[in-house]
């Protein structure tokens, strides 16, 4: 019996670190979105599902591609990419680092190698409700709104489909 | 604690004494009725879940049926919460699905909570906790999709099973500690695609195998180590299972002809830039591993070594498995596939002989349930690739092996009862089982955690 008012306290501290942890999980990326710069980045997607959180589109973006200097990185390099606006409101690559964050008060989204050789900012996924996923793949024009934090960390905002915004 | 232990292991060894012919069956039923009264407290406390402490009335089985049934419901509620989250219904905003579900999973733990140690519903409470353990982790597969996370984010997994791994140990519940487990083997196949993933059409498959084999060895230790000590004896069986079946699996695996692993991967497995962690973690696992089983042999040392003998040399022979494996990729050894069969059979044959040493009818089931299915499988692989005249060679040499092993051992087992029962001047011919080798030796009642010679488990 004496081990009950323990075992309590202990499941409450465990319980209480679980929601801390969902908190702080989603109150980092609420952050980034809020307080980050917003791009819009061109991209092609396909469609597949997930059991555990449903349809979603891989968004593979245009500026995933490495120049050819970089191409031998080895998977798990960090890169980071100067952004500037073009004439049709489309973000493009204008610069490849491979070295720290640089800190000159430009556009910087930060990317690692992954294992095809192509850079991956952790935004190739943008889940939609069921069955919606077709939409966008079948759409010829397909953007997407990021909200890049101070350390160049992205997060998805909103997808634009041919010029709308995603909303089923 | 100690009445329990005593009466679970006075069963084991009322079954033991019994099969060996040094007890006749009325005489293990007067022993059995001459402890029927205090057994009924201690039969409360071998259901699955799951308190040591756990006097609630009622039978054994009915206990039993209690928890199946409540896991059962809370398995389903568990999937429809995580079917809800994958449908993305977009008619509630995300920060209200969000609140619902944290409101939610703080909600079903405090119900869990009372159920189990305000208003002494164990069994129902404990799988209510079970069921918040579930909409913790699909609290976070949901945050995961409102910020757009990749599906094979590497974090998910391990958090979700760095969350629940302690509520198994507080609350005392097996049925908690195997979706622990579950989440343990899934964090690291989900991880495994940071480790190698399938650039230049490469198979992430051996790294993967060489992950899960030091873990098999890794849970199997630990598994034995929970096993000496009172407050965790209850989770051993689910380590030591976890353990054996992934070991299990890896070698099933790699001993399959068709589709070889060990033909074409040497260019791939050295050039691939797999990330240090991958190796640390290999090295990591069975560091733990081998200072695990060294503890467990060197607090043993003297007149209990020998179960700890035994588990060391298993994971001995796993640890040959993971370097036979290790070599098998980096030099494309491509005839290594039938080895791997060799050690599925020796290692069926040690569990059987295992199990019967210390009466554990568990072992001995899974591993004529491997053995069925291993069995299954290569008969219909080999007399596809071979034809079946060299598949027939092959499984009738094999069958005689086993048959004399069988012959073997019965002789040895008779022996071995005779002279027991000479030295304690019983009449061969006064009980049962005595001489014409009727009984195994194993029985429901023999399944239980303790060591049939008096070592640990």
């Amino acid at each position: 019996m004496n081990r009950r008012p323990a075992a309590w306290l202990l499941l409450a501290i465990v319980v209480a670190s679980q929601i801390a942890g969902l908190l702080a999980f989603a109150g980092v990326r609420e952050v980034r979105l809020i307080a980050g710069t917003e791009v819009i980045l061109q991209t092609a997607p396909i469609d597949p599902r997930s059991l555990m959180q449903g349809d979603y589109a891989i968004l593979d973006y245009a500026i995933a591609e490495l120049p050819d200097d970089l191409a031998d990185l080895p998977t798990g390099s960090i890169v980071y990419i100067r952004l500037a606006e073009s004439d049709t409101g489309v973000w493009q690559s204008t610069a490849h680092f491979t070295g720290p964050h640089p800190d000159d008060g430009r556009t910087y989204i930060r990317g690692e190698v992954n294992a095809q050789g192509r850079l991956d900012f952790g935004i190739g996924t943008y889940f939609v409700p069921e069955g919606t996923g077709h939409i966008i793949e079948n759409a010829v024009d397909v953007k997407v709104v990021v909200s890049l934090d101070r350390a160049g960390r992205a997060a998805i905002k909103r997808v634009l489909v041919d010029g709308d915004e995603f909303a089923p | 604690m100690a009445e329990p232990d005593f009466h679970r292991r006075l069963r084991a060894e009322i079954a033991g004494w019994q099969a060996d012919g040094i007890i006749s069956a009325d005489q293990a039923a007067a022993i059995r009725q001459r402890y029927a009264g205090d057994a009924a407290v201690a039969a409360d406390d071998d259901v699955g879940v799951d308190d040591a402490g756990d006097t609630a009335p009622g039978s054994a089985i009915g206990n039993r049926v209690i928890s199946v049934i409540a896991v059962m419901g809370v398995s389903l509620i568990g999937l429809g919460i995580i079917a809800f989250i994958a449908s993305n219904w977009s008619e509630i905003p995300h920060s209200a699905r969000l609140a619902l579900l944290i409101g939610g999973t703080l909600a079903i733990y405090a119900i869990g909570g009372a159920l189990r140690y305000r208003w002494q519903y164990l069994r129902t409470g404990t799988a209510v906790i079970l069921l918040g353990a579930i909409a913790y982790g699909a609290a976070l597969h949901l945050i995961a999709q409102i910020y757009h996370l990749p599906v094979y984010h590497p974090n998910l997994m391990p958090a979700w099973f760095a969350g629940v791994i302690p509520l198994a140990y507080i609350v005392r519940s097996r049925a908690i500690l195997t979706l622990a487990l579950a989440l343990l083997l899934a964090s690291v196949g989900f991880r495994a695609q940071g480790w190698a993933q399938d650039a230049w059409g490469y198979d992430p498959g051996p790294h993967l195998a060489l992950a899960y084999v030091t873990l098999g060895a890794l849970l199997l230790t630990l598994g034995r180590l929970q096993s000496r000590y009172a407050p965790t004896r209850i989770f051993a069986r689910i380590f030591d299972l976890t353990g054996l079946l992934t070991v299990a699996a890896v070698v099933y695996v790699l001993g399959f002809k068709a589709g070889n692993v060990f033909s074409d991967v040497p260019a791939y497995f050295w050039v691939n830039d797999l990330l240090t962690e991958y190796w640390a973690m290999i090295g990591v696992g069975w560091a733990a591993a081998i200072a695990t089983t060294g503890y467990v042999v060197w607090k043993e040392r003297g007149h209990h070594a020998a179960p700890a003998r035994w588990e060391a040399s298993a994971i001995a022979v796993i640890g040959l498995v993971t370097a036979a494996a290790f070599l098998g990729f980096a030099f494309g050894v491509a005839w290594l596939w039938w080895a791997f069969n060799l050690v599925m059979l020796a290692g069926i044959i040690a569990m059987i002989a295992a199990g019967y040493h210390w009466q554990r009818a568990w072992l001995i089931n899974l591993a004529v349930a491997l053995f069925a299915v291993a069995l299954l499988t290569r008969y219909f692989e080999w007399g596809i690739q071979w034809g079946l005249l060299n598949q027939s060679l092959a499984f009738i040499v094999t069958g005689i092996v086993l048959l004399a092993g069988g012959f073997a051992l019965e002789f040895l087992r008779r022996r071995m009862v005779r002279r027991v029962q000479s030295d304690n001047g019983v009449n061969p011919n006064n009980g049962i089982n005595s001489g014409n080798g009727g009984n195994i030796g194993i029985t429901a009642n023999a399944d239980a955690d303790i060591d049939a010679d008096g070592g640990t488990p």
